[in-house]
């Protein structure tokens, strides 16, 4: 025997994911590769706490993967016993946490008063021609993102930038060319190296 | 709350005035309770403090120049606070100002005109004027969501829907992300809301920055008329403010000063009161002529009546009468006495209902009286909670929060022991997933090793009745035997022992409600004699807390509609009681008890039921199989049915009465706490059908007897129960049955206790309800949803034994896997008519309909 309860089969109410914690269907994302995961749990098992461990984690997380992303938090605040909101509330609220991934060097330039005044921004025009990207951008070969800062804390070597933690000093636009330019093909000639490494180590191997 | 209070008393001066304050007090509360004026945007005593606002601030002249937020600064010993100088003035000005810039000014249309703690303060303040020139950030209204409307350009950022979704509703669906102008209110990744729907957030907003659609009115505030009520959902006995316009409708609020809910509201006690305006409800009584039900006058339905059952009671025919845990207390104690003494009949009961037993089989075989020994201030104040059965979030959401604010704000530990997952988990401090049914071996394996470790509790009730064998009986307890059973690790058991001998106050909760597997009233006896135990060694203050599903089953029990109860707890096997009852009914009863719902069905299968009278129940297609509603309905010689609805039950009645629901009563209702609670009509019911009690008058008045109303009938029923409830003495021990081993699930648990957004009859006739969570639908866990190959949307087939139901599948990731949700009642046949018995777990075989 069969029965169809009244409305069941005809109800055309909006479906909705169920449970109360936005829980039915996951956050569109990318793929998270489970290795994060587990360095994640591994981090939470050597320090031991409640939810203040949030912002060392994001940290740790910022720094490792260049990015917060969204899957990310939504692991993280289920770990502390958090809603994936509210952690996302501290992710946006501070600027060194992104949500979108950054390049591998991070193009930091001053715009404190001093740099200001030596005319940092020639130095953010000279990036942004050279590289395509604007500010808080990031190239497609995730190579380099550039933003603008406040004041780096060199300001007798100013106009400054920091390539991810080195500050660099006393810049004119056609250093900071150089400079950039030296990075990349640095990185594509270890690129193309891996690349050689890999396909010989195939030939060898199989 | 909140403040970390002494009894010690210090000094402080406020305006010139030394006053007493309690060390560590709140600054703004102690300037409140001397009526002092302090305008607040973000405080809410429900919540810790916050300091976002700064329109409480006030002038410290101790040595501490500045302003300080009242609302954030415990008091001190020799503090000297002015509240009205032209510099707090002035800051508050400022404030206001700053607030008016990015927020839209549309006062004159606006939804909440008339009813803005900002346009207030905005005119008493004179902050109309901007204070610099500025481009308000433009940013959408928000109408993604079912039901509430968000509107951010409106938003002062005031914190308060936040931090109530997180602190007392323990949800957390909405967040403040960003910072300075771009700071707004949010859900993740802007995703619709896909909440509770308890409300919290629109009934605390101070602006119409959230505003829940369904309420939005052409009518302002001031035309309208709010009458404050008790809830009729659940037996929290919630206290609410449901506005109206000429009859109609308009919104539902709750005051935060008022008890027990101080503001609270859940997702039916807020959107459930459209089932008012269902035009599908029956006005007109209906008769059956001709085989076919036809609409008459009330003067022939009530007629047909008054013959069938002189007819009946001439035959020898026996008449049953069952009524339901939604009868007031009013209501419930007419129909008993109808029954009784009018009719001539035994056979009354409430009928399965969640909860009753557990009061009359339970709380009473173990303290003398059918009533919770714990309150909700009970709950509030323990140091462990332990919670049984069923997930308070499901059936009793102010419960729910009460447990959240008390782990969340006063460090309360929680321990859960069901089998029926609800969201608390993740607040527990333990969580026991105990196999279905086996909570009372949990609590017997508790009580054994509390004996264990506590010789002194046996020596001080070595002589009470029956604690030998009693204890004794417990002997087959081993901590092996009790883990196997309840399928929970020993340490876990270890655990809660240490809780409950360590804790001072302890609560333990036992949800009632239909469709929950297991013997309540068994779980219960096992729950009030620990508690018996852990009061005689060291635990004060607490007690045992019986949650009924529904709004009134300790009111029904109080009034006596219960086949062994008279009312006022007698039982009818006792002379003198009897003797007190006829005193005061002047007319005598049958001194025997009655019989229980099964057993009328049963007698009603035989063709030994002349009539079948239900008021406000309708068992065939929801009741479990092993009753045989449809077969025992379709037997009775004549059924009578009350009900708003024209239910399954109700097309095979004789007579049906239309009745009044919800807001259209007046009477009381006794929470789960015992304590009696108004119900004021708020909205005429369509076609000025009457409450259930008036028919019974009506229809004695036709059998030649009177029955009392108005003053006279609360005379009579305060003559004969007592308000509120004086707690008994645990009286006796005995000796409990042998652990019972459950067999594991091959298949999936039918889980059809009530859901949030349902719990029964009513629910699924409410527009709002039905659009937030459907009725038809069955709810499973992900990971089982992968395993059978099911999509969210589709159809499956639910079979248990030869019988099968077609359903809508969704996915809920609360939903605990292995766990397959259902609702009890439903339009058509419903899930519950799968069981044979709801007090066995039903396995069920789950497949996609190709």
């Amino acid at each position: 025997m069969s029965e169809q309860p009244d409305g069941g089969a005809s109800s055309t109410a909006a479906e909705r994911p169920g449970g109360f914690f936005g829980s039915g269907e996951p956050l569109p994302a990318e793929a998270i590769d489970s290795e994060v995961l587990a360095e994640i749990d591994a981090w939470l098992d050597r320090h031991a706490g409640g939810q203040e461990r949030l912002i060392p984690l994001l940290h740790r997380i910022q720094e490792d993967l260049g990015y917060v992303p969204f899957p990310v938090q939504d692991y993280v605040a289920g770990k502390l016993g958090m809603s994936a909101i509210q952690v996302y509330g501290v992710v946006s609220f501070y600027h060194f946490f992104t949500t979108t991934p950054r390049g591998e060097h991070q193009l930091k330039v001053c715009m404190g008063t001093a740099c200001f005044v030596r005319q940092g921004q020639r130095l953010v025009d000279t990036i942004r021609d050279l590289l395509k990207i604007e500010v808080g951008e990031t190239t497609e070969d995730r190579l380099f993102s550039l933003e603008q800062v406040r004041c780096l804390g060199a300001c007798g070597l100013a106009p400054a930038m920091m390539v991810n933690s080195e500050v660099h000093g006393n810049l004119t636009p056609k250093n900071v060319r150089k400079l950039v330019t030296r990075l990349r093909t640095r990185a594509r000639k270890a690129e193309r190296e891996a690349r050689k490494a890999a396909e010989a180590e195939e030939g060898n191997g199989v | 709350m909140g403040a970390t209070s002494t009894d010690r008393s210090v000094k402080i001066t406020v305006d010139g005035r030394e006053v007493g304050a309690p060390a560590g007090a709140i600054l703004l509360d102690v300037l409140r309770r001397l009526g002092v004026q302090v305008p607040t945007l973000c405080h809410d005593e429900r919540l810790t403090p916050y300091g976002g606002c700064r329109l409480c601030v006030v002038a410290r002249r101790d040595g501490r120049p500045g302003l300080v937020p009242s609302c954030s600064t415990p008091v001190q010993a020799g503090m000297i606070v002015e509240t009205d100088t032209p510099e707090v003035r002035e800051s508050r000005l400022r404030q206001l100002q700053l607030l008016v810039l990015d927020h839209r000014m549309e006062c004159p249309v606006c939804e909440r005109r008339g009813d803005c703690r900002f346009q207030d303060l905005i005119y008493e303040y004179g902050a109309d004027e901007e204070l610099l020139p500025f481009d308000r950030v433009s940013r959408p209204r928000d109408e993604k969501s079912p039901v509430i409307v968000r509107d951010p350009e409106k938003c002062i950022l005031c914190g308060k829907c936040v931090r109530l979704c997180d602190e007392v509703q323990g949800v957390a669906a909405i967040g403040v992300i960003s910072r300075g102008l771009e700071a707004r209110v949010t859900t993740m990744l802007e995703q619709p809301l896909d909440c509770e729907f308890c409300g919290q957030c629109v009934n605390s907003c101070p602006v119409a920055a959230l505003v829940a659609e369904p309420y939005v009115s052409e009518v302002p505030v001031w035309l309208r008329r709010a009458t404050s009520t008790t809830c009729s959902y659940c037996s929290c006995g919630c206290q609410i403010s449901v506005e109206t316009y000429e009859g109609s409708l308009q919104r539902v609020t709750s005051d935060p000063d008022q008890l027990p809910n101080r503001g609270k509201l859940c997702v039916k006690g807020w959107l459930g009161y459209d089932v008012s305006a269902n035009p599908e409800r029956v006005t007109q009584p209906l008769l059956r002529k001709n085989g076919r039900l036809e609409e008459v006058g009330w003067d022939e339905a009530l007629e047909a009546t008054a013959s069938a059952l002189r007819d009946a009671s001439a035959a020898g025919g026996p008449v049953v009468g069952i009524g339901s845990a939604r009868l007031t207390c009013e209501d419930a104690y007419l129909m008993q006495r109808f029954m009784r003494s009018v009719v001539g009949t035994p056979h009354v009961d409430v009928g399965p209902v969640g909860g009753e037993r557990a009061l009359v089989e339970g709380m009473a075989a173990v303290m003398g009286r059918p009533h919770s020994t714990a309150t909700f201030d009970d709950l509030s104040s323990a140091d462990l909670v332990l919670v049984l059965r069923g997930d308070p979030t499901r059936t009793h959401p102010l419960v729910k929060t009460e447990l959240v604010q008390g782990i969340r704000q006063r460090g309360q530990q929680l321990v859960l022991a069901h089998a029926l997952s609800g969201g608390l988990e993740r607040h527990a401090a333990l969580y026991l997933p105990v196999e279905p049914a086996t909570e009372e071996v949990l609590l017997n394996g508790v009580a054994s090793q509390l004996l264990a470790r506590r010789p002194g509790i046996a020596s001080v009730l070595k002589d009470a009745s029956g604690f030998g064998s009693w204890s004794a009986s417990l002997d087959a307890y081993t901590p092996e035997v009790v883990s196997s059973c309840t399928g929970v690790p020993r340490e876990q058991i270890e655990d809660l022992v240490d809780r409950v001998t360590t804790a001072q106050r302890v609560v333990i909760v036992v949800v009632g409600g239909v469709g929950i597997p297991g013997d309540e009233s068994i779980v219960t006896r096992a729950a009030a004699t620990l508690m018996a135990l852990l009061e005689t060694d060291h635990a004060r203050g607490g007690g045992v807390l019986v949650l009924g599903e529904k709004a009134n089953v300790q009111g029904v029990v109080d009034v006596g509609l219960y086949p062994s109860l008279l009312p006022g707890h007698r039982s009818i096997d006792d002379p003198d009681a009897r003797k007190r009852v006829e005193d005061v009914w002047g007319a005598s009863f049958p001194a025997e008890a009655g019989w229980h719902a099964h057993e009328s069905f049963k007698q009603a299968l035989n063709g030994n039921v002349g009539v079948l009278y239900l008021a406000g129940q309708a068992p065939v297609g929801t009741w479990p199989r092993g009753y045989m509603a449809r077969d025992a309905v379709g037997t009775a010689d004549f059924v009578v049915v009350h009900d708003a609805f024209l239910t399954q039950t109700a097309r095979m009645a004789d007579v049906v009465f239309p009745i009044a629901v919800l807001g259209e009563r007046e009477g009381s209702l006794v929470g789960a706490d015992g304590v009696r609670r108004i119900v004021r009509r708020v909205q005429p019911p369509p076609g000025s059908v009457p409450q259930d009690g008036q028919i019974f008058g009506e229809l004695a008045r036709r059998l030649g007897k009177l029955l009392p109303a108005g003053p006279a009938l609360e005379e009579e029923i305060t003559r004969l129960v007592i308000w509120p409830h004086r707690r008994g003495v645990a009286r006796l021990f005995e000796p409990v049955r042998p652990p019972v081993h459950r067999t594991r699930w091959s298949g999936i648990l039918l889980d059809a206790s009530p859901q949030l957004f349902h719990s029964g009859s009513i629910t699924t006739h409410s527009r709002l309800l039905q659009e937030l969570s459907p009725s038809v639908a069955v709810r499973l866990a992900p990971s089982d949803a992968a395993r059978l190959g099911v999509k969210s949307g589709e159809m499956v087939r639910v079979k248990a034994g030869k019988r099968e139901l077609l359903l809508r599948a969704r996915l809920d990731q609360t939903v605990r896997p292995n766990t397959l949700v259902v609702l009890w009642h439903g339009k058509g046949d419903s899930a519950a008519t799968l069981m044979v018995d709801d007090g066995q777990p039903t396995a069920v075989e789950v497949r996609r309909s190709q």
